[in-house]
């Protein structure tokens, strides 16, 4: 991505600090050590990947580089930099945090419209976001009938969440903005893997972006921190 | 060395109140299965509800909902407990940091809380704070004097390795009974059962599911479980045990995946500690429910075939 000097905004870490509710916090404390980038395991498998470089960015302002970067989105939510960090940043919460701001700014769309099925299909209608439904096409002969095993092992078939329970995690969606917030991802369809069509797999393998979510028009996201490396664009 | 100052705070109640986790039901319910009859054994009596939903985790860190938007539905959950007066077990690492994480955060908001429970009384229910969250393997490392005294089929000379999961130690810097980067509590449970501890390189690694990563970054997810499964397959233990059911679930899948694409021969068979504390102290076979495990199931029957059915 070219960079302007109008995509700097010196103040923008002291101005965000409030908005993120206390998650972001300490982020001037950091020494540049590069511990969390050390033990990173999304570092290890793509070293494009760089927290130290995205909090260093974060604080001096460089926010466009941050939000528009493919690795804001490549982290694993592990928590090892904070278990690292010893300053006690708790990086996590910055990229979950990030995110936010980045799909604000149109960035990552594309990611976030694949989960909203889960929220939506899942948590919403079942209570439990993990259903028993096999979405791993490789394990899904080897694995033996669930609700037979729940029933041997002294559980009842299947899961029990009562209707009370699931109505008032609607209620309480709808009353804190999350079932708007979904309505405007929009979210794309669950694809099933036993029944999948070349059309779908097409679908599965180039993520379609949106042209627009609400009023925020969406971005192509940038390797901003260098080559990717890898095993996948080792090959390519 | 686990800290031995915060294992002493934790009580031994008579009752507590059992989280039920999602992939714990519906993936591998022998956890859930054990974690019952394991407190039960160990004269802890598990209470469940069904009112219980899964802890909103997953929906949060996939950014479908702001942190505002999940807070009341932790509150929701461990305003059951408290209900009845429990604390909380839970069989999770990802529900113990969650409603660990969040709980401390309301309790420390005056503001937060006073709107969150502004919805919670729209529908009858009160956050009070007052439910500390356990995780199961922490009330296993507290009555582990009972655990000694119950061991049914020991474990004598079966290999175990152990994974701990990123969520508990390293998310609950403080909170946690042991230190982030050298654990030790989960070996000296094995070591108590009369297993063998193996250790491996890879032990601290992330077993690779990053949350949204599985979804969203397929090959820098199987890259990475592919480094830890390498590892643990160089140690060749007879049982890799986990403490947290979605890494159960990633590296036991996964196994079978790398081996479908011919990526090499992978198989260990992962357990939960909940199901291997459950082996130690005699719990029924069909409750062990190891038939929905997928990779290494003729290993796993050895291993029964040793200690005894």
């Amino acid at each position: 991505m070219l960079e302007q000097t109008k995509d700097w905004d010196d103040d923008f870490y002291e101005k965000w600090k409030p908005i993120a509710m206390g998650f972001v916090n300490e982020a001037q404390k950091c020494l540049q050590c590069g511990k969390c980038t050390g033990q990173c395991p999304a570092a290890a498998v793509t070293p494009s990947y760089n927290p130290r470089k995205m909090i260093r960015d974060l604080v001096n302002g460089n926010i466009k580089r941050v939000l528009s970067s493919v690795e804001l989105w490549q982290c694993f939510f592990c928590g090892g930099c904070y278990a690292a960090c010893p300053m006690d940043i708790n990086f996590q919460f910055f990229v979950f945090m990030l995110r936010l701001a980045a799909m604000n700014e149109g960035y990552g769309w594309e990611d976030v419209k694949q989960l909203e099925g889960y929220a939506e299909k899942d948590y919403l209608k079942n209570g439990v976001t993990v259903s028993d439904f096999e979405r791993n096409p490789f394990v899904v002969d080897t694995r033996g009938d669930i609700s037979k095993i729940r029933e041997a092992a002294g559980l009842t078939s299947k899961r029990q969440v009562s209707d009370r329970a699931i109505a008032e995690i609607n209620m309480l969606s709808d009353l804190t903005g999350m079932t708007s917030f979904m309505k405007k991802i929009g979210g794309v369809e669950l694809l099933d893997c036993r029944t999948c069509t070349p059309e779908q797999e097409k679908k599965c393998k180039h993520k379609p972006m949106p042209s627009r979510v609400g009023k925020t028009k969406t971005h192509l996201r940038f390797y901003n921190y260098g080559e990717p490396g890898g095993k996948k664009h080792a090959e390519a | 060395m686990p800290r031995l100052d915060i294992v002493a705070q934790i009580p031994k109640p008579k009752q507590i109140f059992l989280f039920r986790s999602c992939v714990a039901s519906n993936k591998y319910p022998g956890t859930e299965a054990c974690g019952r009859e394991t407190l039960q054994i160990l004269g802890v009596e598990p209470v469940e509800s069904d009112e219980q939903t899964c802890c909103g985790g997953f929906v949060t860190f996939a950014n479908v909902a702001a942190p505002t938007a999940s807070m009341p539905a932790v509150a929701r959950n461990l305003s059951l407990a408290e209900e009845k007066g429990l604390d909380t077990c839970v069989l999770c690492n990802g529900c113990w940091t969650f409603l660990n994480e969040f709980g401390h955060f309301m309790n420390h908001n005056e503001e937060v809380k006073a709107s969150v429970n502004m919805m919670m009384n729209m529908m009858g229910r009160e956050y009070k704070g007052t439910s500390n969250v356990y995780h199961i393997a922490e009330m296993f490392y507290r009555l582990k004097d009972d655990i000694a005294k119950n061991v049914k089929r020991p474990l004598t000379g079966i290999k175990i390795a152990t994974h701990y999961g990123c969520h508990y130690l390293a998310g609950g810097k403080y909170s946690a009974i042991d230190d982030a980067q050298m654990p030790s509590y989960l070996e000296e449970l094995i070591e108590l059962m009369g297993g063998t501890v193996v250790p491996y390189t890879a032990n601290r690694e992330c077993c690779g599911t990053g949350f949204t990563q599985i979804i969203n970054g397929k090959d820098s997810s199987l890259e990475h479980t592919q480094l830890k499964l390498d590892s643990v397959k160089e140690a060749d233990p007879d049982l890799l045990v986990v403490q947290c059911p979605y890494c159960h679930s990633q590296l036991d899948r996964v196994q079978q995946q790398l081996n479908y694409h011919n990526a090499g021969d992978y198989q260990t068979p992962v357990i939960h500690i909940a199901q291997l504390v459950g082996l130690a102290l005699g719990v029924a076979v069909p409750k062990l429910a190891f038939a929905a495990h997928i990779s290494g199931r003729e290993r796993l029957e050895k291993v029964l075939d040793r200690v005894g059915r």
